[in-house]
């Protein structure tokens, strides 16, 4: 009855296998692969909480099986305990040094934590159990990738290519190799490639989006910072910003003490507003110009289509100030389309922020202020195209929210 | 004062004497008898931790069977009826869910079982409908039996298949046009006129594979198809092949096709498809593999003729299909059964409706409001607007008749199930159709690319 459970789990119904198992273990309760198997049912069914129940219940039955706490420990690890879930990888090299499969749960657990030494290590010790891993293949070269090693990690994906040309996860990695070096077309050969093997697979679809953007040289240049920027530790990457900022500060203090460092301070604080200005408009805009091209518009689902769509209708509105500063020339219009800008960044902080709270807390705020923003702009337009009552102060209070907004969004979206 | 609830009765005096294991009982059948198998379901779950017998068995059988999870049910039952001491009772309840789930030989294999061994559990109903209720010397000619046609088994070693006389054809379905059509010239036309299509190098039989989204009318289309030809009708669902033991699918495949070319003319149904030919490359088991190679040489027909045999397949997910499915002279021919149109829609609903307190029911109006639903998302409808209605008939103390309003109010509340099979179909449809076979997704879904 297992054998029937575990063939229907292969043709990707969880469900019916779940059941099966179930059954199973009503005559026999203290089988530890019914356990196992129904876990991993349940896993597939991304009932991660009861997966961890039966998992646990498994290991309780046969602590010495291996197995056991490999499927413990992938739970967790989707369940994002990472401590747990190295102690159960621990427990299962321990228990049979000669899985493969134990040392790639091992290195994902690293990968997750950034640790790129070890996870590297790790999916080494697989490889040279089994030199065809996937897993450990994938894991290596992604690995090597992140601490810089592109060349090395490059020959790995050829060999896991060459091993196995119809895995789609070594195609999508190659893809984001190809971005990191700056082969944009080889990078979108690699995304089709993979989707044509998995037109599921989401990181192939992001990794499609991401190279037809590239074609741009500004996006991909910053592409290529970016994905540099990512590689580094969240904390280094948080003091970063928090750096900048302050240099900033101190820039434009010493601007109004020593008016004759102007030529030098100036750059500074162009840089500075650069750098925001990429860092929160850059991924919408392009996006909005993706949606341009019909390949784009169908790449281009989801959240992303969301948040350019959002963006568009900022510009709408930008564009409307700037028409009406053009016709009564009254400069505060100029101003309002920078607040409606500024709204747009608890709407890019929402969909990049990772967690439960994180992306609920930024959407609440933006909502508010682009409540505030949209329906100040209404008031104004109202009020015969006035610029000086509730429609003004609706606009500032929403616009300076926003803007504010953007250091909480950072702290989430580098948490995540 | 009193409880007057009796299963608070029964738990209070079950949390008295926890051990005592006939109130326990008691309670887990009061609590099925009262329509809450959930509860019953724990309850006879653990008695049957504690005491595993033929009557927990049954309990827990009926629990999962009120819930609708029959094949549960079954796979408890086949477990229990396997050992020597089983009750005749059981088996015939055995019988009573592989009825329900559509295995007409198996029930009436069981039922027989259940009978020769203790009389007594004779079902009036369950003989009634299985045409079992004749001494079994006069049973054995072939027979039909509220629209059944059931067939002694030629062989000991040959699968009992059910066959169904179809009663249904192209015009018990409305609207739909665009499919039709397209069956007439794929498989109707063809196989009523082999000579003129033959000319043409156009090949007559062989495989037709129906896909789409899920409750969308594939089986009926199927039933419709065999209708048309007037052949006789062979559905296969998965748990007519699988087997619990290594070598008994594929036997159980090879049965299968054995049956229906020795029937001919015949149109094999294989429902859900992918299930039994999935993808080669997906399974680790071999046992998987095996059953596949048998699928595909029987497709095949390469030690036997498959003249006269039309096979019919549908899947939700052609894309878990293994590839060698689509090669010529297996499922070489692919059709899109796309959700009902406005016109299948509105026939559904005066489906659904009929017999029951209607006003004057505007079926078009609300069939234009439920663009994409399945014909299982209108059902979803018309009980929701069941409900609304059965409120206030509950208030006012007599039946009010639904209203196209009611209706109109139901189908805000629904989404139509076919939005995520659409999410994946366009994916397919878009970086994976080799050789154009998902065009039909893409032309519905107006996506140029």
């Amino acid at each position: 009855m297992l054998q029937r459970a575990q063939l229907l789990m292969e043709q990707r119904r969880p469900k019916e296998a779940e059941e099966l198992i179930r059954s199973y273990l009503l005559e026999e309760p203290n089988d530890v692969d019914g356990h196992t198997q129904l876990a991993w049912a349940l896993f597939m069914q991304d009932q991660n909480k009861a997966a961890l129940t039966v998992a646990n219940q498994a290991v309780g039955m046969e602590p010495t099986w291996d197995h056991a706490h490999w499927i413990k420990g992938m739970i967790l690890v989707d369940l994002k305990q990472w401590k747990e879930a190295r102690v159960c990888a621990r427990q299962a090299i321990a228990l049979d040094p000669s899985d493969p499969d134990n040392y790639a749960l091992s290195s994902q657990i690293y990968v997750n934590l950034r640790n790129w030494k070890d996870a590297i290590h790790e999916a080494k010790l697989g490889l040279a159990l089994d030199p065809e891993h996937s897993t450990c293949r994938h894991l290596l070269s992604h690995s090597l990738a992140r601490i810089g090693e592109k060349g090395m990690a490059r020959e790995s994906l050829a060999t896991g290519l060459s091993q196995n040309p119809m895995d789609p996860d070594a195609h999508v990695q190659l893809g984001f190799n190809c971005l990191s070096t700056g082969e944009h077309a080889r990078a979108l050969q690699a995304f089709e490639e993979a989707l044509r093997l998995d037109p599921e697979h989401e990181g192939a679809r992001e990794g499609l989006v991401e190279a037809m953007k590239a074609k741009n040289p500004i996006y991909g240049f910053m592409l290529r910072g970016f994905m540099r920027l990512s590689s580094l530790p969240p904390r280094v990457l948080l003091f970063m910003f928090i750096g900048l900022f302050v240099l900033n500060r101190v820039a434009r203090n010493l601007r109004r003490t020593h008016p004759d460092w102007e030529w030098f301070l100036e750059p500074i604080n162009w840089l500075y507003l650069t750098v925001i200005g990429l860092m929160w408009f850059a991924e919408s805009f392009f996006d909005l110009l993706l949606l341009s091209s019909r390949s784009g518009r169908h790449a281009l689902i989801g959240a992303p289509r969301l948040r350019a769509q959002l963006f568009g209708a900022s510009l709408v509105l930008i564009a409307s100030c700037g028409a009406i500063y053009w016709v009564q020339q009254d400069p505060e219009w100029l101003w309002s389309g920078i607040l409606i800008l500024f709204g747009q960044i608890p709407i890019v902080a929402a969909f990049g922020s990772g967690g439960v709270i994180g992306p609920r807390i930024m959407a609440a705020i933006a909502l508010v202020c682009n409540f505030l923003i949209v329906f100040g702009f209404i008031f104004a337009v109202g009020d015969g195209f006035t610029m000086d009552g509730i429609g003004k102060r609706m606009m500032i209070i929403g616009g300076v929210a926003g803007a504010f907004s953007s250091w909480l969004g950072m702290i989430f979206m580098v948490r995540s | 004062m009193a409880n007057s609830d009796p299963i608070q009765d029964l738990r209070d005096a079950l949390a008295h004497s926890p051990n005592n294991t006939p109130l326990h009982l008691l309670l887990a059948r009061t609590l099925l008898d009262q329509g809450r198998p959930v509860e019953a379901e724990q309850e006879f779950r653990s008695l049957f931790s504690k005491n595993p017998n033929a009557e927990m068995a049954r309990g827990l059988a009926r629990s999962f069977a009120a819930q609708g999870k029959i094949s549960a049910a079954v796979v408890l039952l086949e477990e229990w009826t396997q050992q020597a001491d089983c009750p005749a009772k059981l088996k015939v309840l055995l019988a009573d869910y592989y009825l329900r789930s559509g295995e007409t030989p198996r029930a009436v294999k069981v039922y027989r079982q259940a009978l020769k061994e203790d009389p007594s559990c004779k079902s009036e109903e369950l003989s009634q409908r299985l045409g079992v209720d004749l001494p079994p010397e006069d049973e054995a000619q072939s027979e039909v039996v509220e629209g059944r046609i059931r067939r002694a088994p030629e062989t000991d070693s040959m699968l009992e298949i059910p066959e169904q006389k179809p009663q249904a054809d192209f015009s018990d379905i409305g609207g739909m046009d665009a499919v039709k059509d397209e069956i007439r010239m794929k498989i109707i036309l063809p196989m009523e006129r082999p000579d003129l299509f033959e000319a043409y190098g156009k090949k007559t039989g062989g495989g037709i594979l129906l896909y789409g989204p899920p409750g969308c009318g594939k089986t009926m289309m199927a039933k419709a198809t065999a209708g048309e030809v007037k052949a006789r009708f062979m559905p296969i669902g998965i748990h007519d092949v699988l087997d619990m033991w290594i070598g008994n699918s594929e036997k159980n495949l090879h049965s299968i096709f054995e049956s229906a070319r020795s029937h001919t003319p015949t149109v094999l149904f294989f429902d859900e498809v992918d299930a039994l030919g999935a993808s080669r490359s997906d399974m680790r088991q071999s046992s998987g593999r095996h059953l596949v190679n048998q699928f595909l040489a029987e497709l095949d027909g390469m030690e036997h003729d498959n003249d006269g045999l039309l096979i019919l397949g549908a899947t939700n997910a052609p894309w878990h299909l293994d590839p060698a499915f689509r090669r010529p002279g297996r499922f070489d021919r692919i059709l899109f059964v796309p959700p009902p149109d406005t016109t299948a829609r509105a026939e559904i609903l005066r489906a659904l409706l009929k017999g029951k307190p209607v006003d004057d029911i505007d079926a078009e109006k609300v069939a234009r409001k439920t663009s994409e639903f399945s014909g299982a998302d209108l059902k979803g409808v018309v009980d929701a607007a069941i409900e609304i209605r059965l409120a206030d008939a509950l208030k006012l103390g007599a039946p009010a008749p639904i209203t196209t309003k009611d209706l109109l109010q139901a189908v805000k509340g629904i989404r139509p199930s076919t939005k995520e099979w659409f999410g994946s179909a366009r994916n397919y449809a878009l970086y994976s159709n080799q050789g154009g076979i998902y065009d039909d997704i893409l032309e519905y879904l107006k996506i140029k690319r």
